[in-house]
């Protein structure tokens, strides 16, 4: 991706026009533009604060462009867009804090065969937001990629470069954590879900 | 805990497999025995069902737009500004730099496509000349400056035909009908549907032999903007020549940085057709 993105936009060998007729410009515009919302929403949640998030989608979105001669019209587009962010992502918190490394579990069967407690009809979307913002970084972006973003395991071990074991592992104990969060905010608010009903299982 | 015939899947087995049933991600044999098991145990498909919900849920909390409209705008502009020259950020010193290119402006208005202007100068500016401007002439020149005055042009231009494909077909005629009416002189620069500050435009740009720049911007009326009134009405803003009129569901504006009686003998020339060719898509 480095190679690619050192590519100038002066010189983009689409800059005229592409295959369809279309000029590069006008089909980053099709293409690309309408998946802003989304990778704003996913960086938003993974950088904690509207303008990081907003630095590093609009660093991503430059990247793609320099890169979008190497873009195959008729691939997953979001999906390109999407591994471009978290190599964003990733060298913005490079750049400015050390990440907390967090291993990935690997008792995946054995932690998804439980039965879960229900969630309380009375949580509300920002009780929502809040237990997410608590999942651990690696576990809050698969949740976002998989269970937000409805990306294919396939999809977001690409997007994340790492083994779809590990999407899953991340995913199973994401969840569990997230459950967690919930149950603590609503116990905090009398809600009454708990997690030791898991237990029951 | 159900009893299960041969073959069939333990409700362990079927729990440490729920994700992936709700994830699409069980191979066809697989889901095949998942649902088998899911419709004959209630406890199992009630766990399906948290699971389904908590997913749900989460993405009816954080599905909802994220990113402004001005962001949105900012993205936009910078990819046009990029997709038009090479051009780096240099935020730190956008707001010094904007300051001496807004003084500037009145004499240098027609030469910002050829200065190297960060997107933030360029905001900066578009800012500036707006605010001189009523609200309903802002609308045209803000697109005006934006895609038109912004853009190095190159000195040949592209068959008319070939300019228009980066409109919908249903506008492309607006294109030749302006050609038509305007001196033969005027060379088209580009024909295009495009955005700024999140609203949307028609806008056709033309420059003639003495390099006057001009566009014809139209934009879907919102309610209440009207020029109020059947003819042109014409203001000025530094070298910034407007003509404004309507169509019953577009604003429509001649800019140009000719003079007054030019600018206005163009829009006059174009309205006409314009207004007969817009009211008659419906």
């Amino acid at each position: 991706m480095e190679n690619a993105m050192t590519e100038q936009a002066g010189n983009h060998p689409l800059a005229v026009n592409g295959p369809q007729g279309l000029s590069a410009e006008r089909r980053f515009e099709l293409e690309a533009m309408p998946h802003l919302q989304d990778l704003t929403r996913t960086a938003s949640r993974l950088m904690g604060d509207r303008t990081r998030a907003e630095d590093v989608v609009q660093e991503a979105y430059l990247q793609a462009w320099k890169s979008f001669s190497r873009f195959e019209t008729g691939t997953n587009c979001r999906a390109w867009l999407y591994k471009i962010l978290f190599h964003c992502i990733h060298h913005y918190r490079r750049k400015w804090f050390r990440l907390s490394v967090v291993k990935p579990m690997d008792e995946y069967t054995e932690a998804t065969a439980a039965y879960t407690a229900p969630i309380p009809e009375h949580l509300t979307d920002e009780d929502f937001v809040a237990a997410l913002d608590k999942v651990p970084s690696d576990f809050r972006a698969v949740i976002l990629l998989v269970d937000v973003e409805e990306f294919a395991y396939r999809d977001a071990a690409d997007i994340l470069g790492v083994p779809i074991g590990t999407v899953m592992s991340r995913l199973n104990r994401g969840r569990k954590i997230l459950r967690e969060q919930l149950s603590g905010i609503a116990a905090e608010f009398g809600y009454g879900i708990s997690m030791e009903k898991e237990a029951d299982a | 805990m159900k009893t299960n015939p041969p073959n069939a899947l333990s409700c362990e087995q079927a729990l440490a497999r729920l994700d992936l049933l709700l994830d699409g991600e069980l191979d066809d044999a697989e889901l095949l025995a998942m649902e088998a098991h899911v419709a004959e145990c209630g406890r199992c498909r009630a766990e399906a069902e948290r699971r389904d919900q908590l997913r749900a849920k989460l993405r009816q909390a954080l599905r909802k737009p994220a990113a402004a409209p001005e962001f949105e705008q900012r993205v936009q502009t910078m990819i046009r500004m990029e997709a038009r020259r090479g051009f780096r950020f240099q935020w730190q010193y956008a707001a010094a730099a904007a300051a001496v290119v807004i003084g500037l402006s009145g004499t240098v208005a027609y030469q910002l496509g050829h200065l190297r202007l960060s997107y933030q100068q360029q905001e900066a500016y578009v800012t500036s000349i707006s605010e001189k401007v009523s609200n309903i002439m802002r609308v045209g020149l803000i697109d005006h400056v934006h895609c038109a005055v912004f853009k190095k042009w190159p000195k040949q231009s592209p068959p008319l035909d070939e300019i228009v494909k980066e409109m919908e077909p249903k506008y492309r005629p607006v294109a030749t009908l302006v050609k038509q009416n305007i001196p033969a002189s005027y060379r088209v620069l580009t024909a295009h549907q495009c955005t700024a500050r999140g609203r949307k435009y028609i806008h056709m740009a033309m420059m003639s032999t003495e390099g006057n720049l001009v566009s014809l911007v139209m934009s879907e009326k919102r309610t209440g903007e009207t020029f109020a009134n059947n003819g042109i009405r014409q203001e000025s803003a530094q070298r910034f020549r407007m003509a404004g009129f309507e169509t019953a569901g577009f604003l429509a504006y001649v800019i140009s940085d000719m003079d007054e009686k030019q600018n206005q003998q163009l829009a006059e020339a174009i309205a006409g057709p314009v207004k007969t060719f817009f009211n008659s898509l419906g």
